[in-house]
């Protein structure tokens, strides 16, 4: 599967934050889609979208981000698009394998050196 | 009868060969003496007579001697008187004319007289003439003429001489002779053989003739001698003396008054006078010898012929005294020997016969044997009666019996009893058996048992005394009636029952006792069969057959029998006994049974009331164990009702106040498991009739407890038409008693516990039982209560966790676009203004709302931290994370964030390269962060230098500042939550930071450690495995999975 390159998938229930990312995350190159939750973005996924990254929040209406992520594993072709967690609940996250975490609030420093690696 | 050993007297106790040889000597001595004693009795008489007639013919001859030498002197001088006078009558005549012819011739014939007479000198006095006429060359001075004496002796230089007087009318004429006459007397033969001597002496009795012998120089001259002494005192006679010499002589001296008292001495030598009769006794002696000597020798022969018999005889006589009587007597000597040996011999054999019948009986005598004599001494004393007076035979034996063995008080009267028996033959106490007091050695008086035999030796009495000592006897019996005394108050006295039965079971003695216990009297049951009034029914009813009963078993089996059983008393009531049956055999055959019972009915009583006790206290202990184990009360309760049955009753139910009202059974237990079921099931939906005045509905409207120790029938009824539902089982299980008692806690109804006997044990709760069935309530409640408490605390503490958890996330949500924003605005703040001045003033303000934002979120991860820990939960995402890089990492953290600066410290970084661990690496980054922080904070500006190294397979990292330091009194508290050391006033913070780094350096493994003292800043000291942690266990990891899918 090819993925276009600089384009990221932001998926946060939260308006704010989904905005003030996208828009941060634009000035530093990147064209960022967001979604409101996991359901959303897996549809999004499923038209057809390829970023080179998923920047996933865990706790989110809908579908949450383990929903997410699992149903994710079980399409290999969205398998392979790379994901990054974004959580507010940090320890949360070390149960989780093969993603790459970041807690909320985000040290954007190494979240732009891990989307670097990506895309 | 005889006395069996007579006290050694007359014959020596020395060897048998002495004493013969002493009997021989002794006649020999005897024979020869005698014949010596004859023989020189009439030899010295014969020869006390020849010497006395020697004498006699001695002392005749001296005197013979002295009266020829006396009678010769004085013949001379008469002579010479007369031839003087006869001189002057001559003058007279012739020379007549006067004048000068008168003188001449007067001096011629003077001088014609004195050379015819040899005078020495001679003077003739004329009276009227001045003048004497004197012839011889030197007169003398005139001597006086003494009376009646002839002459009278002058010593003189030239010999000395004597003067003689003679007058006729006018003239006077002395006279003076030399000695020549009167030694011509003396001199020549004398008869008085060769060592005789006659001499003449002096009234002074110095020699006036020469005596034979010289006197030697200094001793004493012949005036010493007795006889000369008694001469010159004017004594004649003859006697034996010792001479002038000193030698033994016969003197005869005569005193010669008329030659001037001097005195004739003869003597003659005792030796020579003696010399035939010493001869003769000479050969007298030899010949006495010799007669002596064939004297000695006959009479050895003669007593060797008579002596050997009588010896051999008395060897047999000492034998005998010995006790030896297995010498033969020897028949010999003479036949009046061997007829007296033959006597002797039959004499012996009966004394040997006798002797070992009196040794045998008087040495076994079981009594004390006393010989006594006539003057009352001891002659006989045996080893008994040493044994019971103390005193030693030998020291006995001739002691005045009474001072030995009477007490004082009585001798008087034993002395005088002995007196009158001995002159009058009257008697009191002989030959009968009397009891009188005894003294002992030692002054003690005892009790003895006595027979006195007189026995008549022909010329005198003597006694024996057959003394038994009854000190035992009587002591025995008094004994023996204290002992039956005794015996009989215990018997009286004895609480235990005792009875005694004979061979065939009978009755034969009860004590007060066990009349008392049987309700029998003595008088009922003697003589008759014990067990038919006692013992003839089980508790049952069953009979009891004799043959099965132990206490009549143990005389048969010659056992004792110990046991416990149930008799009857008289009213028919059943009581138990403790009994133990022990047969009487006298030497070897049983005669009865003595049986010791007693009643233990309240022992046993006790007994099983302190069972039960016991049981139910055991039963409370194993029930806190089980409601102590776990929290889960409901399923505990239910185990504790199961433990309670049947144990403590025979159904069990434990209901619990719902919240509603409602009383619900939250366990049942019954005694048969078959049927519980089927009980609880009756009792499930059972809501307590407050119509009920009594059980579980009587306590849950009172709280108070109830017991029914016995259900009546309106009870039963009144249960039945309550619950119509429960009556085939109060009709089955037949309700006998109950309990109910409140499970209560902080004065709260909890719930009610109803314990019921049923017809399955008949048990009867008492006030005791009660007691314990509250206590059961009171701890069931305490675990109701706890369970109840700690699943409120539980809860609280879920609810609190689950608040952090999403209060956290709440609040960090809000922070990431705050960061956001102001992460885009310093990116974009250069493309916003120009002025260089406005920018920094904006990144200024930036920069303290992201450290702001920054800390906020620390503050919340700490919250949530805590909430963790308190659970256990703390999760560890554990890889292979190098230190430097972790440290350098912070470091560059803090420095961006602008933290040295604005607490203007210096940090220093010494860490070795390649010091990887199996660590967490967000949690130790963590760690380094809190305690660098801290430095930084407490440091106050002082330089903080961090330091890491490797040790023993440990990374060892330590981070030190100058600052205030930490008293040694915080410096284990600041690991705890909450605590600091500083004051809360001038540092700000939760004081969590240091606890939650000791927490996550324990669940790595390491250890955390401060070395401070205030002022001097603080070294914080942390070890870490590099291998990681130890495994976690299964159960913890679990939990620590479940608390991660909380969140």
């Amino acid at each position: 599967m090819t993925t276009v390159a600089r384009t990221l998938l932001l998926v946060d229930d939260d308006p704010d934050i989904r905005e003030t990312l996208a828009e941060f995350l634009g000035y530093e190159g990147y064209a960022v889609t967001t979604a409101g939750n996991g359901r959303e973005a897996l549809d999004q996924l499923r038209e057809g979208l390829r970023p080179c990254a998923v920047l996933l929040d865990l706790m989110m209406p809908v579908m949450d981000g383990f929903q997410f992520l699992e149903l994710r594993q079980q399409d290999a072709e969205l398998a392979a698009v790379p994901v990054i967690v974004i959580s507010a609940g940090s320890q949360a996250l070390k149960s989780l394998s093969g993603v790459e975490l970041f807690p909320k609030p985000l040290d954007v420093d190494r979240l732009l050196a891990a989307l670097a690696r990506y895309c | 009868m005889m006395p069996f050993r007579r006290t050694p007297s007359s014959i020596s106790s020395g060897g048998a060969g002495r004493s013969l040889n002493s009997f021989r000597a002794q006649l020999t001595i005897l024979i020869v003496g005698l014949v010596l004693a004859v023989a020189g009795t009439l030899g010295w008489l014969a020869y006390d007579a020849a010497r006395d007639g020697i004498e006699q013919d001695a002392l005749h001859l001296v005197g013979t001697a002295a009266d020829a030498r006396e009678f010769a002197l004085v013949s001379l001088l008469e002579r010479q008187q007369v031839r003087a006078q006869n001189f002057l009558r001559t003058i007279q005549i012739a020379c007549q004319p006067s004048g000068a012819e008168r003188a001449a011739c007067m001096r011629k014939l003077l001088a014609d007289f004195a050379a015819t007479d040899r005078l020495r000198a001679a003077r003739l006095r004329v009276e009227g003439l001045e003048s004497p006429v004197a012839v011889g060359a030197a007169l003398p001075p005139a001597a006086v003429a003494k009376e009646r004496q002839l002459a009278w002796l002058q010593s003189g230089q030239d010999g000395g001489g004597y003067w003689m007087f003679a007058a006729q009318e006018d003239l006077r004429l002395e006279l003076f002779y030399g000695l020549d006459y009167v030694e011509q007397i003396f001199r020549g033969d004398r008869g008085l053989g060769r060592s005789g001597e006659v001499f003449l002496a002096d009234d002074q009795g110095v020699f006036v003739t020469r005596p034979r012998h010289s006197v030697p120089a200094g001793a004493s001259n012949g005036i010493d001698a007795e006889p000369m002494r008694l001469c010159l005192a004017g004594g004649n006679g003859e006697m034996r003396a010792a001479d002038y010499r000193g030698v033994e002589v016969i003197h005869g001296f005569r005193h010669i008054p008329a030659f001037g008292g001097a005195c004739i001495m003869a003597h003659v030598e005792i030796a020579e006078a003696f010399a035939p009769i010493d001869a003769l006794q000479r050969q007298s002696m030899l010949a006495a010898v010799a007669f002596a000597g064939i004297a000695a020798l006959a009479a050895a022969a003669l007593a060797r012929r008579f002596t050997r018999p009588i010896d051999k005889l008395t060897q047999r006589v000492r034998a005998l005294q010995k006790g030896d009587f297995d010498t033969p007597v020897p028949r010999e000597g003479p036949a009046e020997l061997r007829l007296f040996a033959a006597s002797f011999e039959h004499m012996a054999r009966s004394l040997r016969e006798s002797e070992m019948r009196n040794q045998a009986v008087l040495h076994n005598a079981l009594d004390a044997v006393v010989g006594m004599d006539a003057e009352g001494r001891v002659s006989d004393w045996n080893a008994q009666a040493e044994a019971i007076f103390g005193w030693k035979r030998a020291e006995a034996l001739g002691q005045p019996m009474h001072t030995l063995i009477i007490p004082p008080r009585y001798r008087e009267r034993h002395v005088r009893g002995l007196e009158r028996f001995l002159s009058s033959g009257e008697q009191t106490v002989l030959n009968r058996r009397i009891e009188i007091t005894a003294l002992h050695r030692s002054g003690e008086e005892f009790p003895v048992e006595l027979t006195v035999t007189p026995l008549w030796a022909g010329d005198t009495h003597f006694f024996y005394a057959f003394v038994r000592d009854l000190s035992e006897v009587k002591r025995v019996q008094a004994e023996r009636s204290r002992l039956e005394r005794w015996s009989m108050t215990v018997n009286n006295n004895a609480t235990s029952a005792l009875f005694l039965m004979d061979v065939r079971q009978h009755c034969t003695y009860m004590n007060p006792a066990a009349e008392k216990m049987t309700g029998f009297t003595l008088a009922e049951v003697q003589g008759r069969p014990l067990h038919e009034f006692i013992h003839y029914l089980h508790p049952d009813g069953r009979p009891y057959p004799i043959q099965d009963c132990p206490i009549d078993r143990a005389l048969p089996q010659k056992n004792q029998e110990r046991g416990e059983d149930v008799f009857i008393h008289k009213d028919g009531s059943f009581y138990n006994v403790a009994f133990s049956a022990s047969p009487i055999v006298e030497e070897g055959v049983p005669v009865g049974t003595v049986i010791e019972v007693r009643d233990i009915t309240a022992e046993k009583r006790q007994q099983q009331e302190r069972e039960h006790a016991q049981e139910q206290q055991r039963f409370l202990v194993e029930a806190s164990t089980l409601l102590a184990e776990t929290l889960d009360f409901e399923g505990t309760l239910n185990k504790v009702a199961h433990l309670a049955v049947p144990r403590v009753a025979d159904l069990c139910s434990v209901r619990v106040l719902e919240t509603d009202g409602s009383l619900p059974p939250l366990a049942v237990a019954y005694a048969s498991s078959n049927k519980e079921a089927w009980v609880e099931e009756l009792l499930r939906d059972l809501a307590p009739d407050p119509k009920l005045a009594f059980g579980a509905a009587e306590t849950l409207r009172t709280g108070a407890p109830q017991l029914i120790p016995e259900v009546s029938e309106p009870m039963r009824q009144a249960l039945i038409r309550a619950y119509p539902a429960l009556e085939p089982a109060v009709t089955e299980l037949g309700l006998v008693s109950i309990m109910s008692v409140p499970m209560k806690a902080s004065g709260r109804l909890l719930g009610v516990i109803s314990l019921v006997a049923t017809n399955a044990s008949k048990r009867r709760f008492d006030e005791a039982d009660l007691a314990f069935a509250e206590e059961f309530a009171r701890r069931c409640a305490a675990a109701v209560e706890n369970a109840r408490l700690f699943k409120q605390v539980q809860e609280g503490v879920r609810l609190r966790d689950e608040f952090l958890s999403i209060a956290s996330h709440e609040l960090k949500t809000p922070l990431t676009p705050l960061q956001l924003q102001v992460q885009t605005i310093l990116r974009r703040a250069a493309q916003l203004t120009r002025d260089d001045e406005a920018r920094q003033w904006l990144e200024q303000r930036l920069a303290t709302l992201q450290r702001q934002g920054e800390r906020l979120n620390r503050l919340v991860d700490e919250l949530l931290d805590i909430s963790r820990l308190a659970r256990g939960h703390l999760q560890l995402n554990l890889e292979a994370v190098e230190l430097a890089e972790v440290v350098d990492e912070v470091v560059a953290t803090l420095q961006s964030q602008g933290e040295m600066e604005r607490r203007g410290a210096q940090v220093s970084v010494s860490i070795d390269a390649g010091i990887v661990g199996r660590w967490d690496r967000l949690r130790l980054e963590q760690v380094i962060i809190n305690l660098l922080t801290n430095a930084l904070k407490y440091g106050e500006g002082s330089p903080v230098s961090i330091t890491g190294r490797v040790r023993e397979g440990e990374a060892i990292l330590t981070v030190a500042d100058k600052g205030i330091g930490i008293s040694e009194a915080y410096q284990q508290r600041i690991f705890e939550r909450f605590e600091r050391a500083a004051s809360a006033t001038h540092y700000s913070g939760l004081g969590l930071g240091l606890y939650i780094v000791h927490q996550v350096i324990s669940a790595l493994g390491g250890t955390i450690g401060v070395q401070s003292s205030p002022g001097q800043g603080a070294t914080f000291t942390v070890t870490l495995p590099l291998s990681g942690p130890a495994a976690v266990p299964e159960a913890e990891r679990g939990s620590t999975q479940e608390g991660a899918e909380r969140l």
